[in-house]
């Protein structure tokens, strides 16, 4: 291709009009060009609808982990519920055993007399000797729960001086279960904290919050001191007993699960671990008081030996 | 465009990625020279969905055969002889450059300076579009690709006589089309004066 020495002037015109002149194609001429490539339709289309497709199973896989969670959440809930009450069982005292004892209005009143009693007691003795019933108190809460409430009138006499009038406090709350469920609601509150003032100073008080933390184990030797521990064990064997003969106290515990969630949530971590094993509310709430028992056997055992 | 570009900033490395294959760069050819390229296509086909036509077809080419590219010229003068061979080959079907249509007479010179200024590359292309394919395609090939007659000859399979011929009877056809033009603008320049 060579260039013209002589180029006419119409000829110049149309070559520096025409030369680098530019039409914009069509849309669909490109369209054709990547179908004739055979190169378009896979390479552009199937990327979009894998996106489109992750984007949809992420979506699903979302929704199905969510639905899955859903019911093990409220699951879990009573298991957790029931592990409260277990630790409760076991004689954990930094628990405000006043939430525990409210639903139950048979129970109340055995925490007012048992209040008084230790309060009349408890006026004579020391403050080390108080703790010192608290190791022994174990023993009983211990028997009160594997055995029937009047068996526990018949505990060993020989572990110490305070051991048999906790039992007698047990045994005069027996009495009064029937009279008191009208007087419950007011009288709940007030005496309980009243029983516990004799015996427990307000440093007492914040070793409880501690203890809640604790095992049951450390914390009753420490923080056991005066009425309150002595109380919240008489509350637990009535609680034992109660619980194993009356199917209502159960139905009553499980509608008061969902109240004490506050509790659970401080042993959500035992809860968890018994959570797999306890399918149902009741097989949770047996596994933890067979727990509880097999426990505070052990740690009776640790006791004697000290 | 813009976004396209830095990805090939050179001529050499778009190639490169032609000749790879990569479907980014056969895009970006398209993006950047079909516009010229379909120029050229209906500059000779005279038709713009055939020249579209032979379009997809030239870059169909350029993209199969850009091994053959040797990079001793620059890439978009290789790409404007595949357009011009693929127009030809169209015509080429249609046996268009051996048809003889009488010569009209030689009209006066047109004013090629006010064609230069007034008139717009769509009204030049209109009239090349008008001209029959034969003359088309030899003014087309002489006229603004710079091919010589023996060229022409050779690619057209005629004689020089032939290229010549009808390269003499393109450039009257469009001389009289631009002095139609030009007279057509003249008379509505007037009529505006005189109202």
């Amino acid at each position: 291709m060579k260039k013209h020495t002589e180029k006419q002037p119409i000829d110049d015109l149309f070559a520096r009009k025409l030369g680098d002149m530019s039409i914009t194609p069509g849309a669909k001429s490109w369209d054709e060009l990547q179908h004739r490539l055979g190169n378009d339709r896979t390479a552009r289309i199937v990327p979009v609808w894998y996106r489109y497709a992750a984007a949809a199973a992420c979506v699903v896989l979302a929704g199905g982990i969510g639905w899955k969670l859903y019911p093990t959440n409220e699951t879990g809930k009573p298991a957790v519920a029931v592990i409260t009450e277990k630790a409760n069982e076991t004689g954990i005292t930094g628990k405000p055993r006043t939430a525990t004892s409210l639903p139950a209005p048979d129970k109340m009143p055995l925490a007012v007399n048992t209040g008084t009693t230790l309060a009349e007691n408890e006026s004579g003795r020391q403050a080390k000797k108080v703790a010192d019933k608290a190791g022994t108190s174990t023993e009983g809460s211990q028997q009160g729960v594997i055995m029937p409430q009047p068996e526990v009138t018949a505990i060993p006499q020989p572990v110490k001086g305070p051991v048999p009038e906790e039992n007698k406090a047990v045994a005069k709350v027996s009495i009064p279960v029937e009279k008191l469920p009208a007087a419950v609601p007011e009288a709940v509150k007030p005496m309980t904290v009243e029983s516990l003032k004799p015996g427990i100073t307000e440093e007492s008080v914040e070793r409880k919050l501690v203890v809640v933390i604790n095992t049951p184990v450390q914390t009753i030797p420490k923080a056991g001191e005066a009425g309150g521990i002595i109380q919240r064990e008489a509350l637990s064997q009535q609680e034992n007993a109660e619980d194993e003969g009356l199917s209502k106290a159960s139905k009553l515990f499980k509608k008061l699960k969902r109240i004490k969630s506050g509790e659970a949530l401080a042993y959500k971590g035992e809860a968890l671990a018994y959570k797999g094993e306890a399918g149902d509310e009741e097989d949770a709430g047996l596994i933890s008081r067979l727990y509880g028992n097999v426990r505070q056997s052990l740690e009776t055992k640790k006791a004697s030996k000290q | 465009m813009l976004r396209i570009i830095p990805f090939y900033p050179t001529e050499a490395k778009l190639v490169t990625a032609l000749k790879r294959g990569e479907a980014r760069a056969q895009k970006v050819v398209y993006e950047r020279y079909s516009g010229r390229m379909l120029a050229i296509c209906v500059r000779y086909v005279a038709n713009r969905a055939d020249a579209e036509e032979v379009m997809i077809d030239g870059f169909m080419k350029i993209y199969e055969k850009i091994d053959q590219f040797r990079e001793e010229g620059s890439f978009e003068g290789w790409m404007k002889r595949v357009m011009v061979t693929e127009s030809l080959m169209f015509l080429r079907k249609k046996k268009a450059w051996r048809q003889e249509i009488p010569i009209d007479e030689m009209g006066a010179e047109p004013d090629y300076d006010w064609a230069e200024t007034s008139l717009e590359s769509e009204e030049l292309m209109r009239l090349v579009n008008q001209l029959p394919d034969g003359y088309r395609t030899v003014f087309n090939l002489y006229a603004i690709e710079g091919y010589s007659h023996a060229e022409i000859a050779e690619m057209l399979k005629i004689s020089e006589g032939t290229s010549k011929s009808q390269l003499s009877r393109a450039r009257s056809l469009l001389q009289a089309g631009l002095k139609k033009i030009q007279e057509y603008h003249y008379e509505e320049a007037y009529r505006k004066t005189a109202n």
